[in-house]
C-alpha cells in the first residue's frame, strides 16, 4: 500500500509548541471523588496534598496561578499539570458561588451529613481508638460494636498491608461486607485527617458521590487537620 | 460569603405525593410486599446496568413513592447512563416523574434531555444517584494549547482539492516549528492558524464568543457550539487562516439553552474534518506508531469515510501513519483523532510485538484494502 512517493513517508513539519493555561478564576473545591481520594490514605500523592491544601482552606478558594504555585510549590507549569491531573481524573470543581465551611459545632453539623451518605440513614464516624465520634440511625451499643469492628479492620488491614498493596495496588483501604453484586451492606472507609485516622462505616449503599461527603471531609480538615 | 454548605444540605425527602396523580401507574406496575424493590432497583443501577426498563422501573418505583430526592436520583442515573440518542426515553421517564421534581431540578433534566452526558456530568445534586459522580460546578479548568500565536497575514495552504490523493511535498524545515508566516507544503495544515484554535483557546464554560466568515457562523456559549454554516463553508474553513478580533463575553452557564448544540469536543471534531479536508495537522508524527486512547462514538460525529474500520484498528492495534491507506478521507479522520487528542503515539516496545501479530488477513489488511 504505501510506496516510495507516499506522503506519510515524509516528516511531518513540527507543531507549535504548546502550554497549559487556565481558563477559569472561579472558586474551586475537590469533588466527592477528590475528597475521598484526599482522605484515603495516611501517605498522601502530590494530587491528595494538593487536595488537602484546597480542603484547609476556609472558603473556597478562588483558583489563580499564585494560589495554584503556593498550593504546589511549584512552578507555573508544573503547578498547572498538577491541576490538569486532578481535572482529568474529575477530582476538582470550579463553582459559581464561594462557600464557607459552615459554623456550628462539629455534633449539630455532621450527623445530618452522615445521615445523607448512607441509603439507609445509618452511618457513623470512629476515630483512631474505635470509639463512636459521631453517629446517626444506629442504636447506641450497635454503633461502639461497629466503631470497634472498624478499628479491628484497621488493624487487619495494617497486618496484612504487603499483601493487600500487591493484591489490590494503593487504591483503596476500605472494607465492605458485599452483596452479590459486590456492592456494600456494610462498609468501613478510612479517612486520614492529619495525625488521626478516622473511619467512616456505611449501612446500606453508600451515597458518598454528593458534594456533603465533600463538605463532611472539609470540615474535618478544619478542626483536625 | 452569600453561601454555605449546610444550606445546601438536602431536605428529608420521603414525602408523600399526596393528591398527585401518577401517571406512572398505568405503565408500569411493581409489586412491593417487602418494601425493598427500591433498594433492589438502586443496586442494579448501581452495579452500571444499561438496561433502560430497570431504569425506567426505578423512577417509576420512586415516583409512585413520592419520593422526591429517590426520583430524582433515578432520573440523574438514567440521564448519564443512556445516550442522548434515547432523548425519548429520557423524555418519557421526565414526564412521569414531573409531579414529584423540583421545578428546578426537572428544568435542569428538560435542558439535557438530548446531550450526551458521562458519570461527572455537572447537575444539581442528589443523594440518592449510585451512578453519578456527584459533580455540580464545571471541571474544565486547564487547556493545554499552542504557545505561538500566529497574527502575520495568512499564508495560504493546500485546499480541499489539492489534498486528495496527491502526495505531500516534503515540509520546507522538518521538526522545526511552524513559525508564522510560514507556507505550509501539501497536504499540511497547521490547526493554531484555524478557527480550532480559537474554540480551544476562549472556549470556557462562563464565555461566550461568536465567530463569523465567509463560512457562515460559529456560537460559543459556555462551551456549547452552534455551526450555522454557508454551503460552501468546508471550503472557506479549510482555504482560509483564522486571524480575527474575539470579543469575548461572560455568560452564566447555567442561564445557557443548550437545545441543538455540540459540545465543545465534537465541535472540535467536526470542524477538523472540515479543516483539514484531507490534510494532516503538522506536529503529528507518520513514523511512529499511534494508538486511539478510546473508541470514538463516531454516531455523533461528523463521519468520513472508513471511519469505523480505521477506529477499530487504531483502538486495537498501535499504527504508523505510513501504514495507513494515504487517502483523504483516512487523513481526514487521523486529523480529526489527533486534533482532539484522542490520538496519542504508542510505546515501541509494545507496538513491535503487536506489530508481529498482525497478518495481512487482519483488520489492518481490511482497512488497506478499502482504500
Amino acid at each position: 500500500m504505501t510506496t516510495a512517493t507516499d506522503p506519510a513517508h515524509q516528516s511531518a513539519p513540527a507543531a507549535a509548541q504548546s502550554a497549559l493555561r487556565l481558563v477559569t478564576e472561579l472558586p474551586v473545591r475537590p469533588t466527592p471523588a477528590g475528597a475521598l481520594h484526599a482522605a484515603a490514605h495516611a501517605e498522601p500523592d502530590a494530587s491528595a496534598r494538593l487536595l488537602r491544601r484546597i480542603l484547609a482552606e476556609p472558603e473556597t478558594p478562588t483558583l489563580t496561578i499564585e494560589a495554584l504555585r503556593r498550593w504546589t510549590g511549584l512552578d507555573e507549569q508544573g503547578a498547572l499539570t498538577q491541576l490538569k491531573k486532578l481535572q482529568d481524573a474529575a477530582w476538582i470543581e470550579a463553582i459559581d458561588t464561594p462557600l464557607a465551611v459552615p459554623g456550628g459545632s462539629l455534633d449539630a453539623l455532621l450527623v445530618p451529613l452522615l445521615e445523607t451518605l448512607s441509603s439507609t440513614g445509618k452511618a457513623l464516624l470512629a476515630d483512631t481508638d474505635g470509639q463512636v465520634a459521631w453517629t446517626t440511625g444506629f442504636a447506641p451499643e450497635r454503633a461502639a460494636g461497629l466503631a470497634g469492628l472498624a478499628s479491628e479492620l484497621a488493624l487487619v488491614h495494617a497486618r496484612y498491608a504487603d499483601a493487600l498493596r500487591t493484591a489490590t495496588g494503593e487504591a483503596t483501604e476500605a472494607w465492605a461486607l458485599v452483596d452479590g453484586s459486590g456492592l456494600s451492606r456494610l462498609g468501613c472507609w478510612p479517612i486520614y485527617i492529619g495525625r488521626t485516622r478516622f473511619v467512616l462505616v456505611v449501612q446500606g449503599l453508600p451515597h458518598l458521590a454528593h458534594p456533603n461527603f465533600t463538605t463532611l471531609v472539609w470540615l474535618l480538615v478544619q478542626h483536625f487537620g | 460569603m452569600t453561601d454555605t454548605a449546610a444550606n445546601r444540605l438536602p431536605g428529608h425527602q420521603q414525602q408523600p405525593a399526596s393528591g398527585r396523580a401518577s401517571r406512572t401507574r398505568q405503565h408500569l406496575t411493581l409489586a412491593d410486599p417487602a418494601g425493598d424493590e427500591g433498594d433492589r432497583l438502586d443496586r442494579l443501577v448501581a452495579i452500571g446496568t444499561t438496561d433502560v426498563r430497570v431504569h425506567l422501573a426505578r423512577v417509576t418505583y420512586w415516583a409512585d413513592q413520592g419520593d422526591a430526592e429517590g426520583t430524582y436520583g433515578a432520573l440523574v442515573d438514567l440521564f448519564v447512563s443512556v445516550r442522548g440518542a434515547a432523548g425519548e426515553v429520557r423524555n418519557r421517564a421526565l414526564y412521569w416523574a414531573r409531579d414529584v421534581l423540583t421545578d428546578d431540578r426537572y428544568r435542569a433534566l428538560a435542558r439535557l434531555v438530548n446531550d450526551d452526558l458521562d458519570r461527572t456530568a455537572p447537575l444539581p445534586p442528589t443523594v440518592r444517584a449510585v451512578r453519578a459522580l456527584g459533580v455540580t460546578g464545571e471541571l474544565r479548568l486547564v487547556i493545554d494549547e499552542p504557545l505561538a500565536p500566529v497574527p502575520d497575514p495568512p499564508a495560504l495552504v493546500a485546499g480541499p482539492t489539492l489534498a486528495a490523493e496527491r502526495p505531500l511535498a516534503a515540509p520546507p524545515a522538518p521538526r522545526r516549528s511552524a513559525a508564522a508566516g510560514d507556507a505550509l507544503p501539501d497536504g499540511w495544515f497547521d490547526p493554531s492558524r484555524t478557527v480550532i484554535a480559537a474554540l480551544r483557546r476562549y472556549a470556557g464554560f462562563n464565555t461566550a464568543f461568536t465567530l463569523t466568515g465567509a463560512y457562515g457562523r460559529i456560537e460559543v456559549k459556555a462551551a456549547a457550539v452552534w455551526f450555522d454554516f454557508t454551503p460552501n463553508a468546508a471550503e472557506a474553513l479549510a482555504t482560509s487562516e483564522f486571524t480575527d478580533l474575539i470579543e469575548i463575553r461572560h455568560v452564566e452557564p447555567h442561564q445557557v439553552n443548550r437545545r441543538g448544540a455540540r459540545t465543545l469536543d465534537v465541535a472540535i471534531w467536526d470542524l477538523t474534518t472540515m479543516v483539514s479536508a484531507g490534510r494532516l495537522p503538522v506536529g503529528m508524527p507518520t513514523d511512529v506508531p499511534l494508538r486511539l486512547r478510546r473508541q470514538p462514538d463516531l454516531s455523533g460525529l461528523a463521519r468520513v469515510d472508513g471511519d469505523a474500520q480505521l477506529s477499530a484498528l487504531l483502538v486495537r492495534r498501535p499504527t504508523r501513519v505510513s501504514d495507513l491507506p494515504a487517502t483523504p478521507a483516512a487523513r481526514t479522520f487521523l486529523a480529526a483523532a489527533w486534533v482532539g487528542g484522542l490520538l496519542a503515539e504508542t510505546d515501541p516496545v509494545t507496538t513491535r510485538t503487536s506489530e508481529r501479530r498482525a497478518t495481512k488477513s487482519g483488520l489492518l489488511g481490511r482497512v488497506r484494502g478499502r482504500a
